[in-house]
């Protein structure tokens, strides 16, 4: 549009009087530009190859030198200064663009988070993770045993023999033999009768009779009773099971290990524990291991009757017929067992009130896990 | 097992208040479970066979020689012996004969005439009421207060009730009877150790009298028993009957014989005080004396096990206590004579117990343990176990833990047959009848159950399931999820716990594994009444079965009420764990540009996507990388029901950029395999 006027005349004042005319022009519309996609068209009426101020520039060329240098450097200032104005008016027009386009995209945060399936594992696995994590950490190494076990593992190896008094101690869920098989039967007779284990220490006996020590291991896992079940009491539930077998191993040892994994486990660095005398016929000498109410303090609570201690495991030091049992020559080694509850510990852990909510299957209480 | 305060107090002369004995007790010797207000006096609830002490401490006497040796007190208990003198008697008034000296190691039978039965006085009556027995009359509370003094149980028969004037110690013969003191009637067999007269059994030995040769208001003469019986067979009749009595405890747990003694005597001693009477004649037969054991107890030894030094002086200090005779053998050691009443102190290790409680467990300082440091090996099978278990709690999985027993009716409910099944032979309940051959069964009704409450529900478990097979009971890992949606077709609920297996697996590092919807194994064989018919496959790795993914059958889930369609996993845990491989490696990320191709095909219904795939990949060749099925959908019209189906197909190189022709020729490679199938290819 200016290109037909400019090829009229080609001297400096009307080139310089054209400039300010671009200018003017460029500046008044730059002023009313609203919108980005109109605004770069613009820029490349004026600025553009084929713009405006090319032209003019291409025009320049042929002025005299003087005229050239004079009005070529304003020419040359006013396309800064242009490019300038256009760059500073696009960015802002982006600005609020995208100021406009993210309002509008909106969206109300407060509504509630899309419920995605989250998984859960049960209490007892979280609680026995926990305890195997501490044990690891001081060597000792998980191992497994059968559940349905023999006569002579569950009792006879443990120096629990039948018609003994101690057998009152484990109330048992005999298993019936197949009465179709013979051999069978001459099998069990060997090993005795076929049962429920109604503790994990069979483990002992089965890993020793395989294993030389020295060793520790441990050997969580699932034990029956025969017994009627309440809040408290169950026909099904979970111990661990803990054996250190060396050279020497004493009491003091046991009192070391123990009260270090409780710390851990009850993440209470200066939790108490006691010793006090217990018979378990597998050990010798044996104890029940008490910790200091994690609940009161030792003030006196329900959990604890008052007392201020819960009982927290039976343990010993291995009796020498146990070794005997598994091969092992007499009065060459020592060692200390113990069993935890793991069912009470978590019931203490996160105040379940009863015991046979861990076999309920519902997913109201294992999802708070 | 009660004990009065105020009667060990008299025997032991302590100074401590009850709930400081108790404290005392339970850090030294025994448990002491409860202390109650008993009128003027306290009961004491004891474990003493909590700490195999029943032996010596069922009574009084033993418990006070327990709190003289805490405290070290110097106190000593007199033996009743020393003050009665007994007169030799007329040997003919009684005889006692033992059929085998095994069952009774020791009797002793005295008899007073001259007694008179009456009430109790009011001291008598109370001990015993605080020590939970009732009062009979004098002559039973005699004996029983006896009992709980010395812990040695007693017998009073009415003498002139005796046939022959016989006792004889003897098995039961069948078809005997007796009628004991509470109106029972028992069958007796040669299983039953009975106290007979010259015809028939007066007593169940060592558990329970006989009611007619019992203590009547008219009795005048009486025979003291005071024995000592086999505790196994005491004990295996004690559960035969389903008689347990306080004597029957004692005796189980092997009391001293030498205990019958002392105990008769002070027994005289009481029934002349309180019912009158003189001593008439007498029986003791012992046929092997017990004699103190010795034991030799190394020093070494001793602070080894405990943990701490302990100086010569204090370990002797300590036995002699407890009433152990110590003498020095060598410089390294002792040798311990037991007092007999100790019967459960038989080995060094037992001497080692008796230091180390009575020192206190608190007193022994803790130490680490001095051993090398070997790394743990870590149990492979567990890992896996801990891992799958990761990997179901990430896919929306809730663990649940369920019983291993089961019943009757849910078998029945399953469909299933008992057959296989391992049956308990004391179940508590129906319901605990059998253990779980398919714990699958415990998670359909946990879904079942869940779904009462709840719109969706997925459930998982590595859990166990117990069979007989080859006359072996096999005790199987099993991995099982369970997966319930409401509004939810049975397929979409189907392909996303596929979906699930398949993550699994390839988590695992399983590569090879296929869903074979013509399955031939145990898991058809076993689970197939489980699942729908049409709606399953089996989990196979290269040929091998380890598992199967299903809908639960429509009728099971019917009886079992589930309240949306419901699919299951099932798999071999062992199995699984073995193929499971966690050493993958890396293949590297091709630099060049894939090339996706649809394909879309009209075939028959019926016609399995698998095999459609497989006919694209094999035509397609390597540089066909991924064969991905994107709609699928059935048409039925009345001629012939359709199915449409489409797929992307991926083609690359890793080492070039594919051209436009190469693909073109692949595609047409692939049209023409697939047209061979007479699949019509959609354009």
């Amino acid at each position: 549009m200016f290109a037909g006027r400019l090829r009229v005349r080609y001297n400096d004042e009307i080139m310089l009087d054209e400039l300010k005319k671009i200018e003017q022009s460029a500046r008044e519309k730059l002023a009313n530009m609203g919108d980005i996609d109109a605004t770069e068209v613009l820029k490349i009426q004026f600025l553009g190859r084929k713009g405006a101020l090319s032209l003019m520039l291409r025009a320049i060329k042929n002025l005299p030198e003087q005229e050239r240098i004079k009005t070529g450097s304003a020419a040359n200032r006013l396309r800064q200064e242009l490019e300038a104005a256009f760059d500073k008016k696009l960015a802002e027009l982006k600005k609020t663009n995208h100021e406009s386009v993210l309002q509008r995209e909106w969206i109300d945060v407060t509504r509630p988070g899309v419920k995605t399936p989250r998984g859960h594992l049960h209490p007892l696995t979280l609680v026995r993770r926990d305890a195997e994590a501490i044990f690891h950490s001081m060597g000792f190494v998980t191992v497994e045993g059968p559940e349905v076990e023999s006569e002579r593992y569950n009792f006879d190896a443990l120096n629990i023999p039948a018609n003994h008094p101690a057998r009152d101690m484990w109330d048992t869920f005999w298993l019936r033999s197949n009465q179709k098989s013979q051999k069978s039967k001459v099998k069990s007779q060997n090993d005795g009768r076929l049962l429920l284990r109604t503790h994990t220490s069979p483990v002992q006996i089965r890993y020793m009779e395989t294993h030389e020590p020295p060793f520790r291991i441990i050997a969580p896992g699932r034990v029956f009773r025969y017994e009627a079940t309440d809040a408290s009491h169950e026909i099904q539930f979970y111990q661990l099971e803990g054996l250190m077998v060396d050279r020497h191993v004493s009491i003091a040892n046991f009192k070391f290990v123990i009260q270090e994994f409780l710390r851990r486990l009850f993440r209470k660095q200066n939790l108490e524990i006691r010793l006090r005398p217990s018979y378990f016929p597998f050990v010798e000498p044996g104890f029940e291991v008490d910790v200091a109410c994690i609940v009161c303090n030792q003030k006196g609570c329900s959990v604890c009757k008052r007392s201020g201690w819960l009982e927290m495991m039976g343990a010993g030091m291995v009796h020498q017929k146990v070794f005997a049992a598994v091969g092992y020559v007499p009065a060459e080694w020592t060692g200390f067992a113990f069993g935890i509850g793991l069912d009470r510990v978590v019931m203490m852990k996160y105040n379940i009130p009863d015991i046979r909510l861990f076999h309920s299957g519902d997913l109201r209480f294992l999802k708070q896990f | 097992m009660k004990f009065s305060y105020n009667w060990l107090k008299e025997l032991a002369k302590f100074k401590e208040s009850p709930k400081n004995l108790a404290e005392l007790l339970t850090m030294h010797a025994f448990e002491v479970e409860s202390v109650a207000k008993a009128g003027n006096d306290f009961c004491l609830d004891i474990a003493v066979q909590k700490s195999n002490r029943a032996a010596d401490c069922a009574g009084h006497i033993g418990v006070a020689q327990e709190i003289i040796a805490i405290k070290n007190l110097k106190v000593k208990i007199q033996n009743a012996k020393s003050q009665i003198k007994i007169k030799n008697g007329d040997k003919k008034l009684l005889t006692v004969t033992i059929e085998n000296k095994d069952d009774c190691r020791r009797y002793i039978g005295v008899v007073m005439n001259g007694v008179v039965v009456k009430e109790s006085p009011q001291w008598l009556r109370e001990r015993l009421e605080t020590c939970g027995m009732q009062s009979i009359n004098n002559l039973v509370d005699a004996a029983n207060y006896v009992m709980l003094e010395t812990g040695q149980p007693l017998h009073i028969f009415d003498y002139d009730a005796l046939e022959g004037r016989r006792i004889a110690v003897r098995r039961a013969r069948k078809n005997e009877f007796l009628k004991t003191l509470d109106n029972q009637k028992l069958e007796l067999s040669p299983d039953a150790l009975v106290i007979a007269d010259a015809k028939n059994p007066i007593a169940l030995a060592g558990i329970k009298g006989g009611f007619d040769s019992g203590v009547s208001k008219k009795t005048k003469t009486i025979v003291l028993e005071a024995a000592n019986f086999d505790p196994a067979l005491i004990r295996s009749a004690s559960r035969l009957f389903n008689l347990k009595t306080d004597a029957s405890f004692r005796f189980e747990h092997n009391l001293d014989p030498n205990l019958a003694e002392v105990a008769s005597m002070r027994l005289v001693e009481l029934v002349r005080q309180v019912a009158g009477g003189e001593v008439i004649g007498m029986t003791d037969i012992y046929p092997q004396k017990i004699l103190p054991q010795k034991i030799f107890l190394s020093r070494a030894y001793a602070e080894n096990l405990i943990g701490c030094e302990l100086p010569a002086r204090r370990i002797e200090d300590l036995l002699k206590r407890l009433g152990f005779i110590v003498t020095q053998k060598k410089k390294d050691g002792w040798i311990a004579e037991v007092p007999t009443i100790r019967r459960d102190v038989s080995s060094t290790e037992d001497i080692i117990e008796e230091i180390a409680r009575l020192y206190g467990y608190k007193h022994i300082a803790m130490r680490a343990p001095e051993t090398l440091l070997f790394p743990a090996e870590p149990n492979d099978e567990l890992l896996w176990e801990d891992k799958v278990r990761d990997f179901f709690k990430g896919a929306g999985f809730s663990e649940a833990y369920t019983y291993i027993f089961t019943g009757e009716k849910e078998i029945r409910d399953f469909e299933d047959a008992a057959s296989g099944y391992v049956e308990l032979e004391n179940p508590t309940s129906p319901e605990t009848r059998y253990l779980v051959k398919h714990s699958i069964f415990k998670y359909a009704r946990a879904l079942a159950e869940n779904l009462r409450h709840t719109d969706e529900a997925r459930l998982f478990a590595v859990t166990k399931d117990f069979e007989w097979r080859m006359n072996k009971i096999e005790e199987r890992k099993e991995l099982i999820a369970a997966f319930g949606k409401k509004g939810k077709s049975a397929s979409d609920i189907f392909l996303e716990l596929k979906g699930v297996a398949e993550n699994l697996l390839s988590a695992l590092g399983v590569s090879d594994f296929w869903f074979d919807d013509a399955p031939n194994s145990r898991f058809q064989i076993q689970d197939s009444r489980f699942y729908h018919p049409y709606r399953r496959a089996e989990i196979k790795i290269g040929d091998d079965a380890i598992g199967i993914i299903g809908e639960i059958h429509p009728a099971i889930a019917q009886t079992i009420k589930l309240k949306s369609r419901a699919v299951f996993l099932h798999i071999d845990f062992g199995k699984l764990w073995h193929k499971a491989e966690s050493e993958h490696e890396y293949r590297p990320i091709s630099k060049y540009p894939a090339a996706v191709r649809d394909i879309a095909l009209l075939v028959p219904r019926g016609e399995k996507i698998e095999k459609i795939q497989n006919v694209i990949e094999t035509s397609g060749g390597d540089l066909l990388q991924d064969v991905d099925l994107f709609d699928y959908f059935e048409e039925f019209d009345k001629e012939k029901e359709k199915m449409s189906v489409a797929f992307h197909l991926r083609f690359q190189s890793n080492e070039r950029t594919l051209l436009e022709k190469e693909v073109d020729v692949l595609m047409k490679k692939i049209t023409e395999a697939v047209k061979e199938k007479q699949w019509a290819v959609r354009e």
